[in-house]
């Protein structure tokens, strides 16, 4: 129902004056609403935007209005909370003073206005001297700083109550004390090492581009410190040597992160990563991500894929209600991953096709399924590979995905090969010498997305698949078939649609059989 | 089917408004009161309120008598909260398109009856008013006589400065 309109005279939802019949307003009705009514008013119109330096501008204009207005805005401390490096000192003085015991946010950055308004040497530091010693009333400090500045007369205040702490320097360097964050429970940090032994309690950690640490050691460390861990995002850390090792007579105990919901990695040396990994228990993770790009590094592939398997696949992807699950496998060129819902790794390697990648995927593959909880076994229903450029790599895959999980009943291939043969290679007529080999036999729907031009002639194994399956016992009936990007013979679409249930063409072609063969040739 | 139970509001002016308990509710004022007094059928006065507010505040309670109550603890400084924070609704804007006289009584009678929703409506309303103008324009809107005395004045113009980019 439409607003009642009979009280509707004008509209005052933004705008003009000129919308403001003055012989309607003839007294100062904002005098009636109590102060605190007034604040919550002024506090809307000059929302308190944290990390935008002009907020200032738009509050100073709303105490510039009479003196009721002044005297409110003065008195709200949580209006005067958000201090800016780039501020003239005598209104950081002025916020100071106004905030009163109120918890700040401070922002430092030396490098945002370097290249167009340089701020001199003598205002960082009157800066620093002006609010260090409010340094226990700090909430958020977001600190970006050439690698030149005081880093120790800046990381060394008392950050009492300090919570969210951001650190992103523009070289890297090593902060050796310890941090006086009791309170820190969001730490990012990008080009500086810290006493990573001084911090604990975190509930995010986001690490970027650190040259000098954390090693594997010390990131264990603030993460056992840290059981409330919520988030951990660690990214181009180069130095995380394995000084965490374990071995089998003395093994480390596993760092349980039971909050733990979203876990992401890239570009981290393979073994140190591995050993993070293997002992790291998330039993609530929702989100894992792992990428890696190696152009010259020889490395375990396998190990890393095996580690990262085992969260992958954790048992938690089971508690779904039940619902199936898609493993995607993809393969392209130097790019090969591994995905289940919102986990995930990738591996990107320059010059892979011409090595031995072939076996370090199907390694890798093979070690990743392997720690995938048994609990999922029944539960992926869907498999699709993607984008493998060899259908003899596509065999190797289905027959890896078959062993550990035989209930799959969708099958989708989005190959640049030659589809035939991988179709024959499920096909039941070529593993009658060994029923028990047989792939996937709950297969019930098969969905090919093919490119090239021996595709075309996939209509006939696929028949031969359908019918051989459907004459036996020993597999589950094809009922569902799609084809995309593919030409097929008429009379071989026609006896398919017999056979099954739906025969989806997306894109393709439905040709008479000498027009087909033609076109091939 | 039996009826929703009902109760019956009776404004400053006298008006008596009979409507449904559920959506009276909505005031936490109302809520209280019909607790510590239980059902009874004498009507609930609400002497702040005159009937023309009351109607278009009832207007608002009715349309909004399913929707879920506001958490008491919800933390401002999350991102989800701020956005809600700062948005009002197509029909919440539609329905407080008032003039300036409806709107403060709006305020005050979401304030005194407590409901915050409408509260919170009415005050983004008038801080919609407000945002990108300078004084001169929100005194002009307002009626709002410039009390300060000049050497306030030029306080205020110096302190301005430090406000304005280096």
């Amino acid at each position: 129902m439409e607003p009642d309109s009979a009280t509707q005279v004008f509209s005052c939802s933004t705008s003009t004056e000129e919308a403001v019949p003055e012989y309607i307003v003839r007294q100062d009705l904002t005098r009636q609403l109590p102060t605190e009514i007034l604040e919550k008013v002024l506090c809307e119109a000059a929302p308190l935007i944290w990390y935008d330096p002009s907020y200032y501008r738009s509050l100073f204009r709303i105490r510039a209005v009479c003196r009721r207005w002044l005297d409110i805005v003065d008195e709200a401390q949580s209006l005067w909370t958000s201090i800016w490096l780039q501020f003239k000192l005598d209104l950081i003085s002025m916020v100071l003073v106004k905030s009163k015991m109120h918890l700040l946010s401070i922002w430092y950055d030396d490098q945002t206005f370097a290249g167009y308004d340089s701020l001199p040497e003598d205002h960082i530091s009157s800066f620093i001297d002006l609010v260090g010693p409010s340094a226990s009333r700090w909430e958020f400090f977001d600190y970006r700083a050439s690698s030149y500045a005081e880093h120790g007369r800046v990381l060394g205040l008392p950050f009492d109550n300090l919570r969210r702490l951001n650190i992103l320097l523009s070289g890297n360097i090593t902060y050796a004390s310890a941090l006086n964050t009791k309170k820190l429970t969001y730490l990012n940090v990008h080009r500086c090492s810290l006493n990573w032994h001084s911090i604990s309690g975190l509930r995010n950690l986001e690490i970027d581009q650190n040259t000098y640490g954390p090693d594997v050691g010390e990131l264990v460390a603030v993460l056992r410190a840290s059981p409330d861990l919520e988030r951990l995002e660690v990214t181009r850390n180069w130095p995380m040597s394995a000084t965490a090792s374990s071995d089998s007579q003395h093994p480390l105990p596993p760092i349980f992160l039971p909050k733990l919901r979203e876990m992401s990695f890239s570009k981290l040396p393979v073994v140190p990563l591995s050993i993070l990994l293997d002992l790291i228990e998330a039993p609530n993770l929702h989100r894992f991500s792992h990428s890696m790009t190696y152009k010259w590094i020889s490395d375990d592939f396998p190990c890393i894929f095996g580690s990262a398997g085992r969260h992958i696949g954790a048992d938690s992807q089971s508690g779904r209600g039940g619902d199936p699950i898609q493993l995607d496998i993809t393969s392209h060129g130097d790019t090969f991953g591994i995905k289940l819902g919102d986990r995930e790794i990738v591996l990107s390697r320059f010059g892979w096709e011409e090595s031995n990648g072939r076996q370090e995927r199907e390694a890798s593959l093979s070690a990743a399924l392997a720690r995938f909880h048994p609990n999922l076994r029944s539960l992926i229903k869907t498999v699709s590979f993607k984008d493998a450029p060899w259908n003899d790599e596509v065999a190797g895959y289905l027959r890896l995905v078959h062993t550990h999980f035989p209930r799959v009943e969708e099958l989708i291939l989005m190959v640049d090969a030659n589809v035939e043969p991988i179709v024959e290679m499920i096909s039941w007529e070529q593993e009658t010498r060994n029923v028990d080999e047989v792939l996937f036999p709950c297969l019930t729907t098969l969905r090919l997305h093919a490119t090239q031009m021996g595709s075309m002639l996939c209509g006939s194994s696929i028949l031969h698949l359908v019918e051989g399956r459907a004459d036996s016992a020993r597999t589950a009936t094809l009922k569902v078939v799609g084809l995309e990007g593919s030409k097929i013979a008429v009379d071989t679409a026609e006896r398919l649609r017999q056979s099954l249930q739906e025969l989806r063409l997306t894109n393709t072609e439905v040709v008479d059989s000498p027009e087909l063969i033609g076109s091939i040739s | 089917m039996s009826a929703a139970p009902q109760v019956t509001l009776e404004s400053s002016d006298g008006e008596k408004f009979k409507v449904d308990k559920e959506v009276a509710e909505r005031s936490v004022l109302i809520k209280n009161m019909i607790e510590d007094v239980g059902e009874s059928d004498n009507p609930i006065p609400l002497p702040n309120v005159n009937a023309s507010v009351l109607k278009k505040v009832l207007e608002y309670c009715e349309h909004h008598r399913g929707d879920p109550l506001p958490a008491a603890d919800a933390d401002p400084s999350n991102d989800d909260n701020r956005k809600r924070a700062t948005e009002i609704s197509d029909w919440d804007q539609k329905f407080i398109q008032v003039d300036q006289e409806m709107l403060f009584e709006i305020i005050l009678a979401a304030n005194y009856m407590d409901i915050k929703p409408l509260l919170d409506v009415g005050c983004k309303t008038v801080a919609n008013m407000i945002k990108g103008k300078t004084p001169e324009e929100i005194r002009k809107l307002f009626n709002i006589v410039n009390d300060f005395t000049p050497e306030e004045e030029a306080q205020i113009k110096k302190e301005n400065e430090w406000a304005e980019d280096r």
